[in-house]
């Protein structure tokens, strides 16, 4: 068996805010082999960016401390390595593309010259123009040796994400985050970025931490998925397991209450009440307070991830091995 | 009967001014849309961004001024009127924004903002009824009618989103244009949202133009949609007929982006489109969605056509649909 890419151990973060600390994960495990493609769901605030963040170090340690378990990217123990040690791996181990491509690139420097940075950064001896264009060709930018000399505000939103996975790519990641790559896009050019992704995947054989809120997204790009609420993750195991059997009543829940193209009239099912923000989570199961299912130990009893089957866990002691969705 | 009546509606944008402030260029937001929304319906309005969905729904409460066309809600028409006329006019049609957090004033309690519209329109009566017309539209929304006295940051943002329903409910309105009103709430507060629109509808009678580019979420609240492209209507009909039978190519691609949370729903029968929407300022000539269109022929690219009604009483503007 590879050694995995990155193997989280029940991780727990702190964040600083004024002059208290608020704990933003509490529990967090995730495992992601070599060229897989993993995602992680979950609601705002449910700690999935922070977790993506954490792979890196890239959160400053004046403001996130980490209370308990271990993250390793790549067999090194991230809280271990200095500042070298980190450099090491961002970029060249694990490099991000996020939501919102138009506030990620700098808007005074042409985009060919941003991708060399990146390219002098990770990998100097590629470093140059001929290089710059052939990744813009490879994310499918027309005319690419025009596009290298623009800014990005000359370039449409869809464009702007292909430079940004061309800036992440170019120095050859065994680890891509897209932290909801597509949230801004249409469909349409969702669509076109989700082809380029799986496309790239098979041809560098890289991996991808999908991170979304879109469970459509989910289904159609990725073999794992992790359902994180609150900080902890609930649930995972395959994504087509998962996405037709989930097991937790709040993956469950969630399905249900999303609206699908061709489905039934009347009601959609809601999950009553909101995700209790960071800080204010409720003891006991952290979803009881919105579970149907709830009993009153629920409310008392601290459930554990355990395994459901040998792919699968699940975070709620009456989690079977999944009812039909 | 139609309560809102759109007849060949344009509003153009002037842009890129040259040194004497005179526009150079047209953005054409909305180009000759017509359409109508009966009472008690909820007509869906989708497109990609820069389609012009938002500003037509923006003209029709007239937040846009007009650059041609004409507007009638029930039995007025909202173009020809003074500013107090169109105030009154104006009470049926409510409109609820996208952003919960950038459409409420941060200084106001919540009754205040509840308040401000039966203020405007001389509605209400006295304090005290007023006060108890809060609560009953707090509640009526869901919410604890104590949240009367918070102020707009206490709330979450489909908290919020309850606020802004409550208060386009204030003035009692036939028509409610919702501009992309669950696009930022998480999926679970989303589908409560989704429900209680549906259920305020049923309760009041009220007609909606539900603008939002999720076609799962329209299709799930339209009786009837219209799809846009480029300032345009490119096909209109029942939800069913759009989204089960899209007869324009544009629809179908639209459609077959959506990528479906059931996992083995087959990506290879997408319909893939090349490119990104081209620039409203300078639109291609033909049909405007030719140069993207998989089907598209010689003659597309010279002649525009028309949105025309199909056999099964759909409108279609493509000139290959056949009747």
């Amino acid at each position: 068996m590879p050694m995995p890419l990155v193997e989280i151990d029940h991780l727990q973060l702190e964040l600083a805010v004024e002059s208290a600390r608020i704990r933003v994960l509490d529990g967090v495990d995730l495992r992601l082999e070599p060229g897989r493609v993993q995602a992680l769901v979950g609601e705002s605030g449910s700690g999935k960016s922070i977790t993506a963040l954490t792979l890196t170090r890239l959160l400053p340690d004046s403001l996130a401390h980490r209370v308990g378990g271990t993250v390793r990217v790549d067999g090194k123990d991230v809280f271990a390595l200095d500042h070298r040690g980190l450099q090491g791996i961002r970029g060249s181990v694990v490099s991000y593309i996020f939501q919102e491509p138009a506030s990620a690139l700098n808007p005074v420097l042409r985009v060919g010259d941003q991708i060399l940075e990146s390219l002098r950064l990770h990998r100097p001896d590629e470093a140059t123009q001929a290089e710059v264009v052939r990744w813009l060709a490879r994310v499918g930018i027309p005319s690419p040796e025009v596009r290298a000399r623009q800014y990005p505000h000359e370039l449409s939103g869809g464009m702007q994400q292909r430079v940004m996975i061309a800036m992440a790519l170019a120095p050859r990641p065994r680890l891509l985050v897209a932290d909801e790559p597509t949230t801004a896009l249409d469909v349409t050019i969702q669509a076109q970025i989700l082809d380029l992704l799986r496309e790239l995947r098979a041809e560098l054989g890289m991996a991808i931490l999908l991170i979304t809120h879109n469970l459509g997204l989910v289904a159609d790009l990725a073999d794992e998925v992790s359902v994180l609420y609150a900080g902890q993750v609930v649930e995972s195991g395959p994504v087509t397991d998962v996405l037709r059997r989930p097991a937790h009543p709040y993956t469950q829940a969630l399905l249900a209450s999303v609206p699908r193209l061709g489905g039934v009239a009347g009601p959609l099912n809601t999950i009553p009440g909101m995700v209790p923000p960071a800080g204010q989570w409720p003891p006991g199961c952290r979803f009881h307070p919105r579970c149907a299912e709830a009993v009153d130990a629920c409310a008392r009893d601290v459930p554990q991830l355990r395994d459901l089957t040998a792919l699968r866990r699940a975070r709620c002691p009456f989690a079977g091995e999944g009812a039909s969705a | 009967m139609n309560l809102l009546e759109v007849q060949d509606l344009k509003v153009h944008f002037p842009v890129q001014l040259d040194w004497r402030g005179r526009p150079t260029a047209v953005v054409r937001a909305v180009d000759g849309v017509s359409l109508t929304v009966r009472s008690g319906e909820t007509v869906g309005l989708v497109g990609e961004s820069g389609c012009g969905k938002s500003t037509l729904g923006r003209a029709i409460v007239r937040l846009e001024s007009l650059t041609a066309g004409s507007i009638r809600f029930e039995g007025h028409d909202l173009a020809s009127l003074d500013a107090a006329e169109l105030r009154a006019a104006r009470r049926g049609l409510q409109m609820i924004f996208q952003d919960p957090y950038g459409s409420l004033d941060p200084r106001w309690t919540i009754r205040e903002i509840v308040e401000e519209p039966m203020l405007l329109h001389g509605l209400g009566g006295d304090r005290d009824s007023r006060r108890r017309r809060v609560t009953q539209l707090l509640a009526q929304v869901g919410l604890d009618p104590a949240a009367a006295d918070r102020y707009p940051h206490e709330f979450s943002g489909g908290q919020r989103q309850r606020i802004g329903i409550a208060r386009a409910l204030a003035v009692e309105p036939h028509l409610i244009v919702c501009d992309e009103v669950v696009s930022a709430l998480d999926v679970s507060v989303q589908a409560q949202v989704v429900n209680l629109l549906a259920s305020l509808q049923k309760e009041m009678g009220l007609a909606y133009l539900f603008i939002a580019h999720d076609l799962a979420v329209v299709e799930h609240l339209s009786h009837r949609i219209v799809v846009m492209y480029l300032g345009r209507i490119v096909e209109e009909g029942t939800s069913a007929q759009v989204c089960r039978s899209p007869v324009h190519p544009y629809t179908r691609a639209l459609l077959s982006a959506v990528p479906s949370p059931d996992p083995g729903a087959s990506r290879e029968a997408r319909v893939r489109l090349a490119g990104d929407v081209p620039s409203p300022l300078n639109p291609p000539a033909g049909c405007p969605f030719h140069p993207r269109c998989p089907m598209a022929q010689a003659r597309c690219r010279t002649e525009v056509p028309e949105l025309r009604p199909m056999l099964d009483g759909r409108r279609v503007a493509c000139l290959l649909a056949e009747e």
